[in-house]
């Protein structure tokens, strides 16, 4: 169970305020958190869209909030989240609809056709503005794609949905606790707390989250012993997938690709030219010693760190000390 | 405590997210081997720029200019007889032998 860290976000939701943007950078500042107080477990890393706080956000924010009229951050960012959650044709397992904007439900027709396929529920309900009227907006996820539903493509983030789902089940789990006992005050901007009577009661609910354990792979571990990650990134079986600075440190992601994917290995010349990088070495003396063109070096460069995961060459050498050593 | 560990305080934390295998790297931020002759900022710089950040952000973190920490990093280059942030990184890592 991800309850402590679905908690931590619900928090940032209730902590609305007026401004759009405080309540952005408090839900994000509560991801970050969540994110290093849970072994960055909190998976929603997908800042390849620029879309992450956002992502997070919406999908753990209280269905309380669709009605709530949205000035900022809505109309701005709705693009990144249906893109992050527009899946491609050949696996479909999400529908945007435009909800009805008082009650924030669905249209009956798709209402009725969910009811046939098994649609679980929404996995979110997104307020947003346009054309100067309010739009309620929704996805859905149908009960066959969870828990651990895949995409074909890497390029689709097939990681994705299996974090996706799995949290969002979480997530529902919570809502409908919070949702049974827990009241809540708010007026019509959408500010507001939890009443006092209930105070103790979420309290005791984010404590018993507190308690949950985190799920730590112990065979996994046991298999670290003899895993040169370093190796496995260059041959496309491990990738990184985020990264970001926390606690003065930078922390890496890296997952698993599966097994038979080539997408992401290293050609040997990539690889030849990452490793001269790792070791320090400028790209004209890599030209000069490999007889490439320079252009050729920046280019295999490029397309070697792209494959790897990363931004720039100064990632490369204290990873590979430090990947190499795990082995 | 599951984690492979090395001396600089460095991790490699095995997750498994919704049955994929994932690794959480962290970088160390110590224990460096550095010359004597470097300052206490120098250092600390040195310690950003091990975590991979640009001049900017660098110079975020330190609440001084970007221009201020490449003078900076071009002293720390001198001292350590290095050409490029790069170069300075690799030894640093122990990476710097096979290659320049």
């Amino acid at each position: 169970m991800e309850r402590g860290r679905l908690l931590d976000v619900l928090d940032a939701t209730y902590a609305l305020g007026a401004d759009p943007e405080t309540w952005q950078a408090t839900v994000v500042a509560q991801v970050e958190k969540a994110f290093t107080d849970n072994d960055g477990v909190l998976s929603f890393r997908y800042r390849l869209d620029g879309g992450l706080p956002q992502l997070t956000s919406r999908v753990f924010g209280d269905p309380r909030f669709m009605a709530v009229p949205d000035e900022g951050h809505g109309s701005v960012d709705m693009k990144s989240i249906f893109r992050a959650y527009t899946m491609p044709s050949h696996a479909e397992p999400t529908t945007l609809f435009h909800a009805n904007p008082v009650t924030g439900e669905p249209p009956a027709d798709l209402v009725r056709m969910w009811a046939r396929y098994g649609v679980r529920d929404m996995l979110g309900i997104y307020a947003t503005r346009s054309g100067g009227e309010n739009m309620t907006v929704g996805v859905a996820l149908p009960r066959s794609t969870t828990p651990e539903v895949r995409a074909v493509d890497w390029r689709t983030r097939r990681y994705q949905w299996g974090a996706i789902a799995r949290h969002l089940e979480n997530a529902l789990t919570v809502r409908d606790q919070l949702e049974r006992g827990v009241v809540a005050d708010f007026d019509a901007l959408g500010r507001g707390d939890f009443a006092p009577h209930v105070a103790a009661e979420r309290t005791a609910l984010v404590e018993a989250a507190r308690q949950v354990e985190h799920h730590r792979d112990e065979a996994h571990a046991g298999s670290l012993e003899s895993l040169d990650v370093w190796s496995r990134l260059l041959q496309g079986r491990w990738s990184i997938v985020r990264h970001q600075r926390h606690g003065g440190r930078m922390r890496y992601l890296a997952i698993e690709n599966p097994a038979g994917d080539t997408l992401r290995a290293l050609t040997d010349s990539e690889r030849e030219v990452v490793v001269r990088a790792a070791a320090g070495q400028p790209n004209k003396v890599m030209a000069a010693e490999l007889d490439l063109h320079l252009s050729t070096v920046c280019n295999l460069l490029a397309s070697g760190l792209r494959k790897l995961g990363l931004e720039r060459r100064t990632h490369l050498p204290m990873l590979q000390t430090l990947l190499s050593q795990t082995r | 405590m599951a984690a492979a560990k090395d001396p600089k305080g460095a991790s490699v934390t095995p997750l498994t997210i919704g049955g994929v295998r994932t690794l959480v790297i962290d970088l160390p931020l110590e224990g460096f081997e550095l010359p004597d002759t470097l300052t206490e900022s120098e250092r600390e710089v040195v310690r950003l720029l091990a975590q991979g950040l640009s001049n900017e952000d660098i110079a975020e973190a330190r609440g001084r200019s970007a221009r201020t920490i490449a003078n900076q990093l071009a002293s720390v280059y001198r001292k350590c007889g290095v050409y490029s942030r790069t170069e300075l990184l690799a030894k640093l890592a122990g990476t710097d032998v096979a290659g320049a």
